[in-house]
């Protein structure tokens, strides 16, 4: 299994009270089970399946994804910065696994 | 006699008017949606129950009008909303009429969200009609739809 690669756009700093655009991307196949490969047989599914952004231990943003989410899947999304903390970006992938990601904020 | 004839087709006009009204007001507008398609209802069900979404252009769905490669189309969603404590959106499920799977994503916000936006790439299997469906926070759902071309297919191609 290859570790994704993550590549994360966020401001690090902002003016209290205003609202920031992070943008998020995870390298992933996003296997739909409905793909064969080249000897015919189907490739299982395996997607990232839920995408969190927690920020100082609260919930900001959820998505939930399903198949037609495309390979390497791109989030976009937006939340309000009250106080300086730590950004943190949880991808759950079918089978459990979790690749998560940092970024702290300095709100001004 | 002539009388009688004329009350007794009155009558009759008005229960078929009525029978009318009913039926509209029954359905209403979930299923004069043309996207109506039963998978999308029985997702639908799932989700948001027997509410009846209401159409709204408070919901802007950004989507090309015509995509080559239905593997990785561009999309965005946002919804008009205050976004405070007492006003905001909780949920934007997104749906797909015609895809193996109806539901493509559902984006949870909250009132620390700031704005009611959501952007990423989908796959379309053909040309479709695709579904956002909006839960508000006072217990209302919205609902718009988009047509889009798709060429090729983007959930069994590479």
């Amino acid at each position: 299994m290859v570790t994704p690669t993550i590549r994360v756009k966020s401001p690090t700093e902002a003016k209290r009270g205003s609202v920031v655009e992070i943008m998020t991307l995870i390298s992933h196949p996003m296997d739909t089970g409905l793909r064969k490969d080249k000897e015919g047989k189907v490739i299982p599914r395996n997607i990232i399946n839920k995408f969190l952004c927690v920020y100082n231990d609260e919930m900001v943003f959820k998505a939930e994804l399903h198949e037609a989410i495309s390979a390497n899947p791109l989030i976009q999304f937006n939340f309000v910065a009250e106080q300086s903390g730590t950004l943190e970006l949880i991808w759950h992938e079918d089978g459990g696994q979790v690749y998560t990601t940092t970024r702290e904020l300095r709100v001004l | 006699m002539n009388e009688k004839q004329a009350s007794s087709s009155l009558t009759r006009r008005s229960a078929l008017k009525a029978a009318g009204a009913l039926v509209l007001s029954g359905t209403g507008l979930f299923f004069s949606q043309a996207w109506a398609s039963p998978e999308v209802e029985k997702a639908l069900e799932g989700l948001i129950g027997s509410k009846r979404p209401e159409v709204s252009p408070r919901l802007k769905l950004h989507l090309p009008e015509y995509a080559y490669d239905g593997s990785r189309v561009p999309f965005s969603v946002e919804v008009e909303s205050p976004m405070t404590e007492s006003d905001y959106v909780r949920q934007v499920h997104v749906l797909s009429e015609r895809n193996p799977f109806p539901r493509i994503a559902t984006f949870h916000f909250t009132p620390r969200s700031g704005r009611a936006f959501a952007r990423t790439r989908i796959r379309l299997a053909m040309s479709q009609n695709v579904i956002v469906v909006s839960e508000l926070s006072d217990g209302s759902v919205l609902t718009t739809s988009k047509w889009i071309e798709v060429t090729l297919n983007g959930c069994k191609e590479d």
